[in-house]
């Protein structure tokens, strides 16, 4: 396996320039640059336009652009944000926190679904699988940003409370401003490991080991803890390492609704602002977590269950 | 740094003496907090002479806040929103004017502080003026300082003002006012441009007042507390807190929770349920400065070349309808590039081009097209197809889109509705004019069409998407930017919105209404003809229940 | 032969399932069928205003006799959209989960079976469409194409099918190097049949999960984009932006929120059950371990 490992960080390096690179050309080249805002000022000039453009580097040729980027990023400086006017990674910085702690937090009740599969395969066909099943496909079929909203106003409506932004003060204050947030934003992942624990359960359980271990008289919650949950390991690990884009990219949502001050909603700003040094800030960061977690994914199978042999 | 804002036709110097401070100095703060569930950003800069990029709404609101702010007290005059005339702010009384109508006299009131209690002089006045007009400053009014031909302060209660050319008494006023003081003890000798080395820009330690920052955090929230010192009195208010980026629903509720006592901008959907709760208070009322929306038409394409058929568009939509559909109802129709809450300016005799689809097909059918099996055919035999483009992050414009395809299916037209990102969507109309038909809003800013909409009108101008032309408008404009009678001017201003709705190049829709929503725990909140309530130092008179 | 048979047996034993199943299938018809069934039964149109005596638009009107589920802020009929969003959601929500089942199961199981620079390249794919930001290549087409619910799809498809693709091989992984495997190999088994025989089996369960996962990622993903001001064009309904337009409407205009709401729930509800009793039906280990 070292062997394996050794050769996919190589590659993923090599992976994150190309990727990178890919995207910067993609960010330049999307119709309609910073300069649609001022065009809204019916004082300011077509000229004026074009040398906030020339101000920002934009109307450079893009491989030349793409050289003074990739220069400067090596050395960790994304430049200054046009519309903050401060560098680039100072703003993205702090909001990175308040992300992380969110999707910590949503990780962590996205975890929960483990045990939900695991209850839901062992019941199999009873009142507890279904059960599950209901509230799996209650967190399925709602999207994100409606369950945000409709929490906030049935919170409302009945207690006259809500959370919006983030907590100030002690744990107690904190939890309560992130609990929601946290369970809108994990429902998904909660959903997912719940789907997948179960049926990878299920095929265990049908395994060959198994059917002997439980002719050999081990009881079932026995034969469950030893054997069948470190096989069903297998595709929580892949989605420990898949979810980390999609729960950034579900920030996104989870941010907007709730006024989050994170990265999710800094990167809508940019994105929709086209604050270019920001935005490749961010999405330099979150292609390097993807990549990071796809590896970490890879390694975990390998650790976890020792039949996984790379080639 | 007050929206140059103009006024009409009074022709004397004198004006209003200075306006009673709301609430005198006496009563301190008492009471609850006045909080703003915000549905925009917090401003990114707090720097009091921001460049095109950083002056945007939220940066006006926060001015208005800490410098004076948007025809408030924050310059020597400030534009009153109920006269819609100047009054004198910082100045102890109106100017006095030289007998060639190009220098502006103006003294100082003695009672003026900056926050920290240093007095408030000329100088303050002459630093500002000095870097604002610097090209590498790239303030925002930059154009309209550069009509100064000298700012001089003779001792330290007297600026005075000489403009290059004699202007319009309205916007004349509004040019000299644009400098606002800065503290020059805390910002000379730092960079002004420079947020890394001049922490001044977003932390500003000194400022005019009636608030100073308490706290910013730029994603969530910011405070703000009342100075004693304010030369207009000081806030009865003890506390305003803006609340950033609420969604509108959660806005809303944090209206009804009691989280938040002020919503500005409230969404049409809750509007109905806001004025049926007694817990609330809704304001509701037309700008004379007001957004409005129109239809512009690219005069570039053949097909809209033809001004009867731009005619027959115009004539196929129902203005009423349209209001019901995108906007819920809350505005009221506009005929001209003046709205009509505009009395000053606005030319009630143009052609309105009231909905008449009748009168739409036969013009088409004089422009040489014809219906068949439902379809309009044009010259080469195939059916017309029109290209209307808006942005997807305008809720109303993307039903006004879906208004039109019904619409103009009646006519046979067949209309691709192509939504785009906003920034896309200025990229194409504004860059690339490649379009057909585009949903336009415009409005806000100075009611004088010298400073606003002309840029949409006259050839080449920065906001004419259209392509229009008429060498008589454009003549008519430069007349009226200089023509000192205000009867004249506006006889002017008159012809040019006859021309131009002669010619057509765009059709006016309606011009939206303000609506804000306050709890009722918020008292002294009066409309006035501006669109933001908080003109007119509106912030000194209000105050809140515990 | 025998081995089919009998997993259709089990899958028609299982009601839940086949209730499902039928749900989907009448789901399905009905907005095949919507042109005619708004023509025809309900007459009318999910684009035509409907207007009042006076003539004005009836915008935002309660049900009624003559709009079962009354109109929408356009004056539209919501029933008639309903059943035309349908079609949109259900071609975006079926169109992705084959896309993501025909490129990512393969790619995934390819990748894991034969390693080595297939399965670089594979994760090399993935980590490019893993990163590349949707929002941007949505702007890029809405100006250079016209969009619609097909274009949506295909995107879509094309981003969603790394999910899947890791979740095969991951499960894929575990199987490829057993040493029956290796014994059948040895004993001169063709790629093809290791791969149909022992390997496959056990990751159509993945398969299956994912699939459904997929569909209902899409139909919500199309809810989430048209909230933020993409997805489908105007004046294209889809249930998700059904929903999303009428954000602000829970209590103003309850009949806009639910039934979409309520069509997306149930559909996917069906298809989670649906893969479910599939995916079990073809295991066939299932058979003694009830």
């Amino acid at each position: 396996m070292t062997s394996f490992v050794v050769r996919r960080a190589a590659q993923s390096v090599v992976l994150f320039f190309i990727v990178i690179s890919g995207v910067f050309c993609l960010v330049h080249l999307t119709p309609g640059g910073p300069e649609a805002a001022l065009a809204q000022n019916p004082r300011v000039g077509v000229d004026e336009l074009q040398q906030l453009r020339q101000r920002f580097g934009l109307n450079d040729a893009l491989p030349v652009q793409y050289v003074k980027w990739v220069t400067n990023a090596a050395h960790l400086d994304f430049g200054q944000s046009y519309f903050y006017q401060r560098p680039a990674t100072q703003v993205v910085g702090e909001r990175l926190m308040p992300t992380l702690q969110l999707g910590l937090m949503a990780y962590v009740i996205a975890l929960l679904g483990v045990p939900l599969g695991a209850v839901a395969a062992l019941h199999r066909g009873r009142m507890a699988d279904t059960l599950v099943q209901l509230i799996v496909t209650v967190g399925a079929a709602v999207p994100t940003w409606w369950l945000g909203l409709s929490s906030i106003v049935a919170l409302n409506s009945l207690t006259g409370w809500f959370p919006n932004g983030q907590g100030q003060g002690n744990a107690v204050e904190w939890l309560k401003y992130i609990i929601l947030p946290a369970s809108v934003l994990g429902l998904g992942g909660l959903v997912s490991f719940a789907r997948l624990v179960r049926s990878g359960v299920l095929d265990t359980l049908g395994e060959d080991f198994v059917r002997t271990a439980r002719a050999k008289g081990l009881g079932p919650s026995l034969v469950a803890s030893r054997h069948v949950l470190t096989n069903a390991l297998l595709p929580v690990i892949t989605l420990l390492g898949g979810l980390l884009p999609s729960v950034l990219s579900g920030t996104l949502v989870t941010e907007y609704v709730f006024a989050w001050p994170g990265v999710g909603r800094l990167f809508y700003e940019a994105a929709t602002s086209r604050d270019y040094p920001l935005l490749l800030a961010v999405l330099t960061m979150t292609t390097f977590a993807t990549i990071l977690g796809t590896l970490m994914a890879d390694v975990g199978y390998g650790l976890v269950d020792p039949r996984v042999r790379y080639a | 740094m007050s929206a140059a804002s103009a006024a009409g036709a009074s022709t004397t110097a004198g004006g209003k003496p200075n306006a009673t401070p709301a609430a005198a100095n006496a009563t301190p703060s008492a009471g609850g907090a006045l909080i703003e569930a915000a549905l925009g950003n917090l401003s990114k800069t707090l720097h009091p002479y921001p460049d095109s990029a950083s002056y945007t709404q939220p940066w006006i609101d926060a001015a208005a806040l800490i410098w004076g702010g948007a025809d408030g007290g924050g310059a020597l005059l400030a534009f009153d929103w109920d006269t819609l005339d100047y009054r004198p702010a910082m100045a102890a009384q109106m100017p006095r004017v030289s007998s060639d109508g190009k220098t502006f006299t103006f003294t100082l009131r003695g009672d003026l502080t900056w926050s920290d209690g240093s007095p408030l002089t000329a100088d303050d006045f002459q630093f500002a003026y000095e870097q604002g007009d610097r090209e590498d400053n790239r303030y925002v009014q930059l154009d309209l300082l550069q009509d100064i031909a000298t700012y001089r302060t003779p001792d330290r209660q007297t600026v005075e003002v000489a403009l290059k050319d004699a202007r319009p008494r309205e916007v004349a006023l509004g040019i000299v006012n644009i400098i606002s003081p800065v503290p020059k003890n805390v910002w000379s000798g730092r960079a002004w441009n420079d947020a890394a080395s001049n922490p001044e820009i977003l932390h500003p330690s000194v400022v005019l007042g009636p608030f100073r920052i308490q706290d910013f955090l730029i994603a969530e929230h910011a405070t703000f507390v009342p100075l004693d010192r304010y030369y207009l009195g000081r806030p009865t208010v003890p506390l305003v807190e803006i609340l950033a980026n609420q969604q509108p629903t959660v806005a809303y509720e944090s209206l009804k929770s009691g989280r938040a006592n002020w919503v500005h901008a409230l969404p049409p959907a809750q509007y109905e349920e806001a004025k049926a709760n007694p817990e609330l208070s809704v304001k509701e009322w037309t700008a004379a400065n007001a957004p409005y929306r129109s239809l512009e038409f690219n005069l570039a394409r053949p097909f809209l070349s033809d001004k009867r058929v731009r005619q027959a568009l115009a004539y196929a939509v129902n203005r009423a309808d349209l209001l019901d559909v995108a906007d819920q109802g809350l505005g009221v129709p506009q005929y001209s590039f003046v709205q009509p809450t505009n009395q000053r300016w606005v030319n009630n005799g143009v052609d309105r081009y009231d909905f008449d689809l009748a009168r739409a097909g036969q013009l088409m059918q004089e422009a040489g097209y014809r219906l068949q099996n439902d379809q309009l055919l044009g010259k080469d035999g195939q059916q017309v197809r029109l290209q209307v483009v808006y942005p997807t992050s305008s809720g109303p414009r993307t039903r006004i889109a879906a208004y039109l395809q019904q619409q103009y299916r009646q006519l046979g037209i067949a209309v691709d509705a192509k939504g785009l990102d906003f920034n896309a969507y200025t990229d194409q109309v504004q860059g690339r004019h490649d379009f057909d038909i585009s949903l336009a809003a415009y409005g806000g800013g100075s009611i004088d069409p010298d400073l606003g909409v002309k840029a949409q009108l006259i050839t080449n101008g920065q906001q004419n998407v259209t392509g229009y032309s008429n060498p008589r408008v454009d003549d008519l404009f430069k007349q009226a930017a200089v023509e000192l009678d205000s009867a004249r001017r506006k006889q002017l201003y008159d012809q040019i919105q006859a021309l131009v709705n002669a010619d057509l190049p765009s059709h006016y829709l309606y011009a939206l209404n303000s609506v804000d929503a306050f709890s009722n725990k918020v008292h002294g909140v009066t409309t006035h003809r501006g669109n933001r309530l908080d003109y007119n130092n509106a912030l000194l008179a209000w105050s809140v229940d515990q | 032969m025998q081995l089919r048979r009998s997993a259709w047996d089990r899958f028609r034993r299982d009601r839940a399932s086949v209730a499902a199943l039928g749900m989907l299938l009448l789901v399905a018809t009905l907005s095949a069928t919507a042109p005619l069934l708004a023509a025809g039964v309900l007459h009318s149109d999910p684009d035509r205003f409907v207007r009042t005596d006076a003539g004005r638009i009836a915008t935002l009107r309660a049900p009624s006799p003559g709009n079962l589920l009354g109109t929408d802020d356009l004056g539209r009929d919501v029933l008639a959209r309903l059943l035309y969003a349908g079609r949109v959601s259900l071609l975006v929500g079926f169109g992705v989960a084959l896309m993501s089942v025909a490129i990512g199961a393969p790619l995934g199981l390819l990748a894991a079976y034969f390693g080595g620079w297939f399965d670089d390249l594979v994760n090399a794919l993935v980590q490019v469409v893993l990163n590349v930001p949707l929002l941007f290549v949505l702007i890029v087409l809405s100006v250079l194409l016209a969009p619609g619910a097909l274009q949506l799809a295909l995107i879509f498809g094309l981003f969603l099918w790394p999910s899947t693709a890791r979740q095969v091989r991951g499960a894929a992984l575990s199987v490829s190097r057993r040493d029956y495997v290796d014994a059948a190999r040895v004993l001169g088994a063709s790629h093809v049949r290791v791969l149909r025989q022992h390997i496959a089996p056990n990751v159509a369960s993945v398969v299956l999960v994912m699939a459904g996962i997929d569909m209902a990622t899409a139909i919500l993903a199309e809810s989430s984009l048209s909230f933020l001001g993409f997805g489908v064009p105007v004046p294209l309904a889809s249930w998700g932006n059904m929903l999303s337009l009428s954000q602000d409407q829970f209590r103003a205009a309850p009949w806009l929120v639910y039934p979409p709401g309520v069509m997306i729930f149930v559909t996917v509800l069906c298809v989670f059950v649906v893969t479910d009793g599939l995916r079990d039906a073809l295991d066939p280990r299932m058979a003694f371990t009830r």
